[in-house]
């Protein structure tokens, strides 16, 4: 821990102080007016009363890691302090509720939520929460500046350098009810990002490590009004987003020529523009009978960007004055005309009208594959699904159903991806379900998906040349897909359980879009799961489980297509396949019990395995693809507790994890770049996490 | 009235005065309701003792009495009458109106409905449409209502839940590049709300990128320069249960990006781990095509002057 953390966690936990001390006074303030029945008897009020605990230690952390301490602020080896407050008070009298609940306050992880709330009459909170990301890499650079939207590439000595995230996040929320029907409610979100995070730049003779900063804000307020009737509920609100980015450009001194130098150096770089966005909805349900009723829902949003352009724009205007419309309608019924049968349509309509106003930014030149205009993005989706469902004997259910998704995109002119205006993909399901059995329950269910939609639009460059014209992007192509999920859950005896899943897709792309067979043409998937559990007593439950999983896909791409999109289908220019692979396998265990009245153990533990494929291969003849080395990647995580209870009140509690990771991922490993630096992905991580902690529980 | 009447009369005021302490005691002597209201006729045998113990709901928001809105036993579980009396000839106690366990045999809509009675608003407005409704999904499926801690309301707990269904996640939330859910920071409700929502995939905004926003806006935009995927649906690229790559992608460069781009220039090019120097070859190692093309999520910068408008400034 450094020393900037260190004081961060003692004014961290003197709020904590401050805020239980607050949490006790209340407590003491709303004394019980009225003594209720149950309170009468102490071992009735031990088992209604709610629990409260606060758990203090210390924990180790055997060596410096990024794989298990990532995201938990354990990083670094050393001693870190343990403290978790869940204090939960409530007055019976008048159903008045005091919660204060901290988690790891002593890491940079923590969380602390205090509420205040008289049930079905008033409440409140604010929650505090922090979030690190350590990056698993180590940058041993020369760059000065990190952190900074002003970056040094000088040459200075190399040195190891760590960057890092971290999210603090502020949330202030109220409900007032009024009588049992209506209800307003206001949430107000304030979460400041800070760091840096891998950044680059580059060219064909040079690459440059960079540093983004991170100094953000992100602000969101949301206030909702709501009615629940005998028939009809409703919820209408407001939801506004407010990014608010300290550094908007970055500035860079020194580096390589190609990068640094002329009008054409890269700097400055563009950094995300502050945007914001408001939408006003109305949702709700109708029960119009017992047997039919809806659900809709209304909403207007409004997404705007008008951050001021780093550097001068040709037309003349200062930003872009970026503005998006959404307009999201929805509507769906059920039905059950039959005890036996429910019926179900649903629609919904989310209009997305980029309404961004369209200016000629650069001049180009003829054959450009842009036209120097900005390109707005307009997206129409329409989705309907109509299901039917019918109980059969034996606790059988079949639902049968179909789903249609159609999709209206604007574009460009002048291209330099294929693009198509419309997608239309249907989808036909059946499922069969045993939902209500003593021993086995489970499902099996199909689904054949058809996307199509309208002529690819012909890629032309200015000057009115046509471009090239060969592939399908992955998302607009011609697919079929076809998916098939089993689930049996199985009790052979009241102890043991079984719970096994099968999951099977197979897509097949038409992507060429020409009589050359590149873009993505299959992609298949697999996936088998079982678990096992057995309860030994009421004490004591293990768990076993084993899933193996498998992800191929297969893409045709030639090199260097013409600008009119031929393949030469040469040696120098070959016409090739890549057969990407992912294959994973994972174990799990749990086993947790108790020893007697004062001894709770518990073991935890999950191997996984994954294996990433790159097969490439050369489909011109007398061409040989590079190869590339598949990546493994291991990781064992084993976590045990024990728990023993000094006297009904207190207890001792020990902690110990372990983590190993595993990787032979190449992608750092023979790159260095222009300016020297050299990032390191630590294949190895190795550690043990011991935590002892003392806890005290009352009422 | 009569002589023989008043006399009839007198004799029953007599009895009911000579009975009155009687009754006074028994009614002293009835067991008290220990925590819902009426619940004494249930507590009598249902107390932790009992096969199915009831008093821990006392420790939930059900068990505020002084809120008017909560439940009585009867409420959740029906009359019960023949549990409670049970009828003659019967083999054993019948259960319960309604049941909730695993091995229930109440109709999942009859159970499901005794929770939308009051659960009918908000978070679960969608619930009727929603696909868990449709797949028959009881409220009790991922609830415990008997319990102070109820698992899939805890952050740190939830997902033990949800992937007991989604087991398919489970390896993925474990995978090298992940959101921090394993290490209880995240939860499946921080995206998905599974109630059911007017979005798709019930994630908790309206699509995919506005749930993605909620903590990446700095990708939102709209800028000078878009990256049409990016703009459509963020998972065209990325899987946000977990990869083994960096970012979440679903593949590496230049792969990933050979799925939509033509393969004009240096588009189509192999991947290489071999080559050496600077140059487009240098499209699988490091950043991938991203070495260059830094700004993917597009930018906001006007100018072209070095192609920036492919991403590069």
């Amino acid at each position: 821990m450094n020393g900037k953390h260190n004081v961060l966690n003692i004014r961290f936990a003197l709020l904590s102080a401050g805020l239980f001390a607050v949490t006790k006074s209340v407590i003491a303030a709303e004394a019980p007016e009225v003594d209720v029945t149950g309170s009468e008897n102490p071992a009735v009020t031990a088992l209604t009363e709610p629990d409260s605990e606060i758990e203090i230690g210390l924990g180790y952390i055997s060596e410096d890691n990024f794989h298990y301490g990532q995201y938990r602020g354990l990083t670094d080896e050393g001693v870190y302090g343990l403290v978790n407050i869940d204090v939960a008070k409530r007055d019976d009298s008048t159903g008045t509720w005091l919660t204060l609940d901290g988690r790891d306050l002593g890491l940079d992880s923590r969380s602390l939520e205090f509420e205040h709330e008289r049930q079905g009459n008033w409440g409140y909170f604010l929650d505090y929460a922090q979030l690190p990301r350590a990056n698993p890499f180590t940058h041993n650079t020369g760059l000065e500046g990190i952190g900074s939207a002003d970056l040094t590439i000088s040459g200075v000595e190399l040195r190891d350098t760590e960057l890092e995230l971290e999210r603090k996040r502020l949330t202030l929320g109220g409900r007032k009810w009024f009588g049992e029907a209506f209800s307003v409610e206001l949430t107000a979100r304030d979460e400041a990002k800070e760091g840096a995070r891998m950044f680059g730049r580059g060219t064909g003779g040079a690459m440059e490590f960079l540093a983004d900063p991170i100094d953000q804000h992100i602000r969101q307020i949301e206030a909702r009004v709501n009615y629940s009737g005998q028939k009809l509920a409703l919820s209408g609100g407001y939801y506004g987003t407010d990014f608010d980015n300290e550094d908007t450009a970055l500035n860079i001194t020194g580096g390589a020529p190609e990068l640094a130098n002329g009008t054409g150096a890269f700097t400055p770089i563009a950094l995300p523009p502050d945007n914001q966005s408001q939408q006003l909805y109305l949702e709700g349900n109708y029960r119009f009978t017992p047997t039919l009723t809806s659900n809709f829902k209304a909403a207007y949003s409004e997404a705007t960007q008008d951050d001021a352009f780093i550097l001068p724009a040709a037309p003349g205007n200062t930003n872009l004055d970026g503005k998006i419309e959404t307009t999201l309608l929805q509507v769906g019924l059920t039905a059950r005309p039959l005890p036996k049968l429910t019926l179900l349509a649903n629609y919904r309509y989310d209009d997305r009208d980029d309404q961004t106003p369209v200016l000629d930014y650069f001049l180009v030149t003829t054959g450009s594959t842009t036209t120097g205009e900005n390109e707005p993005r307009s997206i129409k989706t329409e989705t309907g699904k109509l299901e039917a469902s019918y109980y059969l004997p034996a606790g059988f259910r079949i639902t049968a159903g179909f789903d249609d998704e159609r999709k209206t995109r604007n574009t460009s002119p002048v291209r330099v991806v294929s693009y198509r205006r419309e997608t239309d993909e249907q989808t036909y399901r059946v499922a069969l379900r045993r939902s209500i059995s003593e021993t086995i329950t489970g499902e099996l269910t199909y689904a054949h998906s058809d996307r199509g939609g309208s002529d690819f639009e012909t890629n032309t460059v200015v000057g009115g040349a046509t471009g090239s014209n060969l592939i399908a992007p992955i998302h607009l192509a011609d697919r079929t897909r076809d998916k098939t999920r089993l689930l049996v859950d199985w009790t052979p005896t009241e102890p043991l359980s079984f719970q096994f899943v099968a999951n099977f897709a197979d897509d097949d792309y038409d992507a060429a879009r020409t009589t050359t067979d590149i873009g993505v043409r299959t992609g298949e998937y697999e996936f088998y799961s079982l678990d096992a559990s057995y309860t030994f007593s009421e004490s004591w439950e293990a768990t076993l489980w084993l899933s193996t999983g498998s992800n191929q896909l297969e893409q045709g791409v030639c090199v260097g297509a013409s600008s009119a999109g031929v393949c030469f289908n040469s040696t120098s220019s070959p016409t090739w396949a890549a057969q990407l692979g992912s294959d994973e396998e994972s174990v799990g265990f749990s086993l947790h019990g108790k020893f007697g009245e004062k001894l709770s153990l518990g073991a935890d533990v999950q191997y996984s395995s994954m294996l990433d494929e790159f097969e490439q291969v050369a489909i011109t003849p007398n061409v040989v693809a590079p190869v590339i080395p598949d990546i493994e990647t291991r990781s064992t995580t084993a976590t045990l507790f024990g728990r023993y209870d000094l006297n009904e009140r207190s207890s001792i509690r020990v902690d110990l994890a372990y983590d190993l990771y595993r990787t032979d991922d190449w992608t750092w490993s023979t790159f260095t770049y222009r300016d020297g630096t050299h990032v390191f992905n630590d294949p190895h991580d190795d550690v043990y996490f011991l935590g002892v902690s003392y806890a005290y529980r009352w009422q | 009235m009569n002589t023989h009447n008043r006399l009839l009369a007198a004799v029953a005021w007599l009895a009911l005065l000579a009975i009155a302490p009687a009754l006074a005691s028994a009614a002293e002597d009835a067991p008290k309701d220990g925590v819902l209201r009426g619940d004494a006729a249930c507590t009598r045998c249902h107390d932790e003792e009992s096969d199915f113990p009831v008093f821990a709901i006392g420790k939930t928001r059900h068990g505020v009495t002084a809120d008017g809105r909560t439940p009585t036993c009867t409420d959740c579980h029906g009359p019960s009458d023949t549990h409670m009396n049970i009828p003659e000839g019967a083999k054993g106690r019948p259960s319960p109106t309604r049941l909730f366990g695993a091995a229930s045999m109440t109709p999942i809509v009859e159970r499901n409905g005794a929770c939308l009675t009051c659960h009918n608003d908000g978070a679960r407005i969608h619930w009727q449409t929603g696909p868990h409704a449709a797949a028959d999904l009881a409220c009790t499926s991922c609830h415990q209502v008997h319990t102070g801690h109820d698992k899939v309301r805890d952050k740190a707990t939830q997902t033990e839940v949800c992937v007991t269904c989604h087991k398919e996640v489970r390896p993925q939330i474990a995978r090298t590049s992940h959101h921090p859910i394993l290490e209880g920071l995240m939860s499946c409700s921080d995206c998905h709300n599974p109630h059911g929502t007017a979005g798709e995939k019930m994630l908790v905004r309206d699509n995919v990128n506005d749930t993605c926003y909620s903590c990446h806006m700095e990708k939102r935009g709209p800028f000078v320069r878009t990256h049409q995927p990016v703009q459509e649906n963020c998972a065209i690229c990325h899987n946000p249960h977990g990869t083994t790559l960096p970012n979440m992608l679903k593949h590496r460069a230049p792969f990933l990006c050979q799925e939509c781009h033509e393969p004009t220039s240096h588009r189509g090019n192999m991947g290489n781990t071999a080559v050496t120097g600077f140059g487009t070859n240098q499209n699988t190692v490091a950043r991938g095509c991203l070495n260059c093309h830094t700004n993917i999520h597009g930018t906001n910068n006007p100018r072209d002057i070095s192609n920036e408008r492919t991403f590069r400034r």
